[in-house]
């Protein structure tokens, strides 16, 4: 099934690069909390696949890690807790550790979301407007990748079946192995050769290539680009000024936000959550129609 | 004419000759015209040099003409220096041409070519951008390529798949979708290189199908590389046949048809069975003297057509001899027997096998038929122990195959010869791998024997990609039988073979069976299991479901079944292959007559 956004790909694409840069950037554990509100609550309702059981506790081991290790690593901070073969584990370290692993999975969460902001063909209709000839390479990666796993296991089963991998002796079983990897290469190398005959023979490198997909930008798409570029003005100002700052070592030491600092902090709380708004105004709106049905 | 091709003479670099050989042959506007003849004779060659962007290395002389221009970029820069000029034997054309060279994007855009590996030819990851290629590198608004490609899926009705991704698609689809990527440029000739030899029957037909729409109510000339003559003669309205790089002989089906079986040529066996029973009864009828058979009834092509004949020729002729007189059942050692094999690829998936039983004698070839994704090749696999069934039992010689230890059930007992034949080779030559196998037996004077038997000494030393079909799989036999196989597995072996490669398998295997090897082969090839199996078996819905003799299993399928005895239902009881059929036509006029046919 295919979703078509009707916002032009160029607007999720500015407010995820937004929200991922600010957020890896800015060492303000306010961004990171929103960073990460916004991604759970976009995920979690438009996307629910994504978040299965497995993956929260994948998040959760990971995030509980990053905290827990970080203190072994960076013995700053005045406080310790605890002594760990003479080293400090401080608790300025771990506070750091916990601010660390969620900028992380924040970050890993809005790629997850990525995937359904920009749909594939319209990732590929911008990046081939900037570059289209790494466009369609990466189209025919994508194409190959499938096809070498396929042939890969074919080659396998056929091997076995002469008796190759079933050699006593390991080194020559390994040897083995080698080999049916080179011939893979040759494969390959032929499938390129291949490809690039059909390329041409459907008229690959005349000039003037031109591309399929179009997307036309409206006026609402211009009003949602210009309030994303304007909340992350706001947020940037905030960042740029030390309203924001925060150190960790030797001791917490926040700024005082004052207006401003609280302005950029409400203004990225804007901006992570729109996806989820926008995804709720459509459900509902799709809600609404159907009762009308 | 569309397309002329004047006195080619092709040479590949390092050959020792000609792979083309003064070829003259030409197409006009609409026609569906065949090329044809046994593997190997230059039919790939000649369509590669005639889209010249895909035209291989070599020496070429001689002129190639699309729509009155040069096309054919070899013979210029190959010529004389730099000189635009064709080599002798177009002077006529010579002075000329400097006007009239094909320009790059007329050649992209005019002629369109569909390959015989589906795979190779799909560029792009999704169905919907594989479409609109051609036309965006033409650099055509993107308005105009919409509409372009949203008329050809729905031509082609693949709307449903449109958004998947290519490497998701079956293998006719896949073929289809780069048929409908050629056809999307609108081209005016469209070539085929032998389009449907790795489809299954149905995928072909349906391919067929969707030609004859193309060649019909688009008025797309098509020029057709095929050595399977069954299906696409009653299609086409000329034929071209090739032998070792020249045209041997050109006309309408009736007159090429009427030349194979005048000179007794290979490819006279890959007719139509309709055609191949005409000769036979009207060749005899007309006397011993005379080698052309009497015209007066048309030339059939079809099995309908056939039936009309034999229809005709039981009326006047009234004896028929029940033809197939069937052995007794081969009933030696059981060599394998699998029961109750069920198999499924993920916990939530459905069986693929759903209680699959199947035994295999020694000395025995059996052909086990069915549709595809019936699962045919999922029980090859369990059979020769590369995947795991979740239930039921596989025993080889009355031993658990699980009791098999490492080093065990691929040496003097089991082997599998894959759809690919190529999967089978790692090496540089074909002789390396050889001799990596027999070393690994110990067994290395057999070596040369085997080859020498199967006829491939001379392919040893070439690269396993370089060697055509039928000698990659002779040699790929080879390596598999390297280990003495009492149990010999074969996926799809006549697939993209011609009609003497099919022949030969078929002897060669004979000849082991003597010996006391068990074959089992998957297969499509209805005609090929009724001439050469002992036993068939239909694989339907993860069972298998009738087992019998040849004779009794294709006299009692309706569909699946040869064109023979479609032809010969009702009229000749029991008659199953084109043999048996003019077995009891001709009975009736002469008993010592040696059937050739």
């Amino acid at each position: 099934m295919v979703v078509r956004p009707r916002r032009h790909p160029l607007v999720p694409l500015t407010l995820l690069l937004s929200v991922l840069l600010i957020a890896m950037f800015a060492q303000t554990p306010a961004l990171t909390l929103f960073a990460f509100i916004g991604a759970t609550l976009y995920l979690a309702t438009a996307a629910r696949s994504v978040l299965t059981m497995r993956s929260v506790i994948g998040y959760l081991i990971l995030w509980v890690l990053v905290a827990v290790t970080n203190p072994l690593f960076s013995t700053g901070g005045a406080t310790p807790i605890v002594f760990i073969g003479g080293r400090p584990y401080t608790r300025e370290a771990l506070l750091y550790g916990i601010h660390l692993g969620g900028m992380l999975i924040s970050v890993l969460l809005w790629f997850r979301c990525e995937t359904f902001l920009v749909a594939e063909e319209n990732r590929f209709f911008l990046f081939g407007r900037i570059a289209p000839k790494s466009a369609l390479l990466i189209s025919s990666v994508l194409r190959f990748v499938p096809l070498l796993r396929r042939r890969a296991e074919a080659m396998r089963g056929a091997q076995t079946a002469v008796g190759v991998y079933d050699d006593p002796d390991w080194l020559h079983r390994t040897r083995s192995t080698m080999t049916t990897w080179s011939a893979l290469t040759t494969w390959s190398l032929e499938h390129a050769i291949d490809a690039g005959a059909a390329m041409k023979a459907r008229g690959y490198g005349l000039p003037g290539r031109t591309t399929y997909r179009t997307c036309h930008f409206t006026k609402t798409d211009a009003v949602c680009l210009t309030a994303i570029l304007a909340l992350d003005a706001v947020t940037i100002a905030a960042l740029a000024t030390g309203r924001l700052d925060i150190s960790y070592y030797p001791e917490i030491i926040t700024a005082r936000a004052g207006l401003l600092g609280r302005c950029g902090i409400a203004a990225f709380a804007v901006l992570t959550l729109l996806p989820f708004f926008s995804f709720l105004k459509e459900d509902l709106r799709w809600c609404y129609y159907r009762s009308k049905m | 004419m569309l397309l002329s091709v004047e006195n080619v003479t092709f040479r590949y670099p390092k050959a020792a000759s000609d792979a083309l050989r003064g070829v003259f042959l030409s197409v006009s506007d609409g026609q569906w015209a065949v090329l044809c003849g046994l593997s190997g004779c230059g039919k790939s060659t000649l369509l590669r040099l005639i889209k010249r962007e895909l035209a291989p290395f070599g020496q070429m002389s001689g002129l190639i003409l699309f729509d009155g221009k040069t096309a054919c970029k070899t013979a210029l820069s190959k010529g004389s220096g730099n000189r635009p000029l064709p080599d002798s034997g177009s002077q006529d054309a010579a002075s000329e041409e400097n006007d009239t060279v094909l320009s790059d994007r007329d050649a992209a855009t005019g002629i369109g070519i569909v390959l015989q590996d589906p795979e190779s030819q799909i560029v792009t990851d999704e169905v919907w951008h594989e479409l609109a290629f051609g036309l965006e590198n033409l650099g055509l608004p993107s308005d105009t390529i919409r509409r372009r490609v949203a008329e050809m899926a729905s031509f082609f009705g693949i709307e449903s798949w449109y958004h998947r991704k290519t490497y998701e698609l079956s293998g006719g689809q896949k073929q289809l979708l780069n048929l409908a990527s050629a056809l999307v440029m609108n081209p005016r000739l469209l070539l085929l290189d032998e389009p449907t030899a790795q489809l299954d029957p149905i995928a072909a037909t349906e391919f067929r199908n969707v030609l004859t729409r193309i060649n019909r109510d688009l008025g797309v000339t098509i020029l057709m590389a095929e050595h399977r003559l069954e299906d696409v003669l009653p299609l086409a309205d000329r034929i071209f046949l090739m032998d070792s790089g020249s045209i041997a002989s050109a006309g309408t089906p009736a007159e090429v048809a009427q030349y194979l079986y005048a000179h007794s040529h290979p490819m006279a066996e890959a007719l139509p069975a309709a055609t191949r029973v005409y000769f036979a009864i009207t060749g005899r009828s007309a006397g011993s003297g005379e080698t052309t058979p009497a015209g007066d009834t048309a030339m059939p092509f079809t099995v309908r057509d056939g039936r009309a004949l034999l229809t005709k020729h039981a009326r006047e002729s009234d004896i028929f001899r029940k033809p197939r007189s069937e052995g007794a059942p081969i009933s030696g050692e059981i060599a394998l027997e699998a029961r109750d094999l069920r198999f499924r690829y993920a916990k939530q998936s459905p069986d693929v096998l759903s209680g699959a039983t199947i035994s295999l004698h020694a000395g025995e070839h059996y052909c086990l038929l069915g549709g595809n994704g019936s699962g045919k090749t999922t029980l090859l696999s369990l059979l020769a122990g590369l995947t795991k069934p979740y239930a039921g039992s596989i025993r080889l010689f009355n031993r658990k195959m699980t009791s098999f230890g490492p080093g065990e059930l691929y040496r003097n007992n089991l082997a599998l010869l894959p759809q690919q034949p190529r999967d089978v080779f790692v090496e540089k030559t074909i002789r390396e791998d050889l001799q990596n196998a027999f070393r690994r037996m110990e067994n290395e004077p057999a070596m040369q024997q085997l080859c020498e038997r199967l006829r491939i000494t001379d392919i040893l030393d070439s690269h396993p990609y370089d060697v055509s079909g039928g000698e990659l799989q002779k040699a790929a036999l080879a390596k598999v039988l390297a280990s003495r196989p009492k149990v010999l597995l074969l996926d799809e072996p006549t697939k993209g073979i011609d009609v003497r490669g099919k022949h030969e398998l078929a002897g060669l295997l004979d000849e082991l069976r003597e010996e006391g090897l068990a074959v089992l082969s998957v297969t499509h090839d209805a005609e090929w299991a009724a001439e050469h199996a002992d036993r068939c078996g239909l694989l339907f819905d993860g069972e298998v479901i009738s087992e019998g003799l040849p004779g009794t299993f294709f006299a009692d399928n309706a569909f699946y079944t040869t064109a023979a005895n479609r032809m010969a239902r009702g009229i000749i009881d029991g008659a199953i292959t084109v043999g048996d059929v003019i077995d009891s036509c001709c009975r009736t006029c002469d008993d010592t007559a040696e059937v050739s046919l």
